[in-house]
């Protein structure tokens, strides 16, 4: 999982960049995004053609 | 360092630096004193039991996005980093930091009366050892 950090008070974190779980080790992470400290990033959609099957 | 005036204290919670809102900060180590007079001795005998270990805040309350409100109230009735320094300084011998476990087990989101500043005055149970580092 990765977050875009919205708060310019975590420490190990610019606002702006991108963290990970990773990189919030030992924190208490849904926190930090219901603190509004980190915004988690949606999944990058694929590229893969749908099958004719799977876009019935 | 020597003697100093506390002008630049760093509080971190949950790797939130909530210094800027911090008006005091108190972190104390404490020991139980158990009893083991017996008789014979002349005096209450003790020895010591477990840590009993607390961090007690003040800070200004902020409800503002990010800020003390924000940040705390997701915490309730969890266990959470808290690191705290003397100074913003890098940790050294002369400016240690101090790491420990604090169980939010209590968080008052309103205390004030007419005319106060709004702070909140926080005391939470340290539910670890706490660890000085100097490096």
């Amino acid at each position: 999982m990765t977050y875009t950090v919205t708060s310019g008070l975590l420490v190990f974190a610019a606002e702006g960049s991108t963290v990970t779980d990773a990189d919030c080790e030992g924190c208490n992470i849904p926190a930090l995004v219901e603190g509004g400290h980190l915004t988690a990033q949606s999944a990058v959609p694929s590229n893969e053609p749908v099958s004719p099957e799977e876009g019935a | 360092m020597a003697k100093f005036v506390y002008k630049n204290a760093t509080v971190v919670i949950n790797s939130v630096d909530l210094s800027s809102q911090v008006e005091q900060v108190t972190v104390e180590r404490k020991l139980d004193e158990v009893e083991v007079t017996a008789f014979g001795d002349t005096a209450h005998n003790f020895v010591t039991g477990l840590e009993s270990n607390k961090l007690t805040l003040s800070l200004y309350a902020d409800y503002s996005a990010s800020s003390v409100h924000a940040t705390l109230s997701p915490l309730v009735g969890s266990t959470t980093t808290v690191v705290v320094k003397p100074t913003a300084n890098a940790t050294s011998t002369t400016n240690p930091s101090f790491t420990m476990t604090a169980l939010i087990s209590n968080y008052m989101p309103v205390d004030g009366k007419v005319g106060d500043v709004g702070k909140l005055s926080l005391t939470f149970p340290v539910v670890s050892g706490i660890t000085q580092a100097t490096a």
